[in-house]
């Protein structure tokens, strides 16, 4: 019986040894962010800290692009005031996908929770509204008439 | 004594064969695009597939589900995809409702397993369009530079910036970039396409519900 109750637990551990390595494997050959910069930390460039745009207009050039043809680009929010400082001096967390509650709240709040109170909550905010693609003249093209107003 | 021991080699020799040969079969069959739409929630990602730019590769043939989301190198990498996603599309198939995919979490999944070799089968020429007609645009080449480590540290694979290539889910329908495929997928749920797949309208009831939730 007490040989029997070895073998058992010696094929447990050999299972969860084949089912750990299994996933560390997974995580190590397939990483959830799949990206280069990602694993540089920006402290290694601190000359370049405070402008985001030099390095994301050559890494990340279609969020770079996004973000300017946005009312975000538009009204000049930047980077820092949704994603925070790579040093952790800024007034949130950094955070390459922030939480949508605390930083889209913080200037959206009362237009979230009309939102919520009309529609009740679909998902975060993202769901909707595309990160970086909220192009500001996109709409305003697709509404405007043909008209033969000639003075404004 | 020796008589049973040359027995028990054969009798094992052939069954180790015969396991390998069944390993291969079952390897080849479970890629296949009919083994994948034997489940019922993957006719879905099929019938937008049929419609995308993915739908055909670059010698006219039929695009395999396995041809992007399975590394074609039959190493470890291989077998580690095919391990998890089966595992994984087995417990879905099982324990969740078409439904009730969150497929936010269905897209980091797809992009986390493809294989940047894959893509570069057809698209070798970082630098020229899909169509290998003319020249990518100044932001893709400024991407394609990152990528290939000629300007910036920003390699992100390719599905990191190319995304809703094959598929596309309803939340992601209203972007700009997208509105060819969002087109066409509407017209094919309502059979205005050519070659309509009939099938898709099952497909759109889903993408309904999945659009109500």
């Amino acid at each position: 019986m007490a040989s029997v109750k070895k073998t058992l637990l010696i094929g447990l551990f050999f299972a969860a040894v084949c089912v750990g390595g299994f996933f560390v494997y997974i995580n190590a050959a397939f990483p959830t962010v799949r990206c280069e910069a990602a694993k540089v930390t920006h402290l290694n460039a601190p000359e370049d800290l405070s402008d985001c745009a030099s390095c994301h207009a050559k890494t990340t050039p279609r969020d770079a692009q996004d973000w300017k043809e946005s009312k975000h680009g538009v009204l000049l929010v930047k980077c820092f005031v949704c994603h925070g400082q790579p040093d952790g001096k800024g007034a949130i967390p950094f955070n390459a996908k922030p939480e949508y509650k605390t930083v889209c709240g913080a200037c959206h709040e009362p237009a979230m929770n009309r939102m919520a109170a009309k529609y009740g909550e679909v998902g975060d905010c993202h769901t909707c509204h595309p990160r970086h693609q909220n192009p500001i003249h996109r709409n305003a093209f697709e509404a405007k008439t043909v008209t033969d107003k000639t003075s404004f | 004594m020796k008589k049973i021991n040359r027995t028990c080699v054969f009798i094992s020799g052939m069954t180790a064969i015969a396991v390998c040969f069944l390993a291969a079969y079952g390897l080849r069959a479970t890629s296949s695009t009919a083994f994948c739409l034997s489940c019922h929630e993957m006719r879905m990602y099929q019938q937008e597939q049929t419609v995308s730019s993915h739908a055909k590769d670059k010698d006219g043939g039929d695009i395999a589900c396995a041809r992007c989301h399975i590394p074609q190198d039959a190493g470890l990498r291989y077998f580690a995809v095919k391990i998890y996603s089966g595992v994984k599309d087995v417990a879905v198939h099982f324990w969740e409702q078409p439904q009730q995919l969150n497929r936010v979490r269905a897209q980091q999944t797809a992009r986390r397993f493809m294989d940047d070799a894959n893509c570069l089968a057809c698209h070798a020429d970082l630098y020229k369009n899909a169509k290998g007609e003319g020249s990518v645009s100044a932001i893709g080449k400024l991407a394609h530079d990152a990528y290939l480590g000629r300007n910036g540290q920003g390699k992100r694979f390719c599905s990191g910036c190319h995304t809703n290539l094959a598929h596309l889910p309803v939340f992601d329908r209203g972007m700009q970039i997208n509105e060819a495929f969002a087109s066409r997928l509407s017209q094919n749920a309502a059979g205005l396409l050519p070659d309509a797949d009939p099938g898709s309208a099952t497909g759109s009831a889903v993408f309904n519900e999945e659009e109500k939730r």
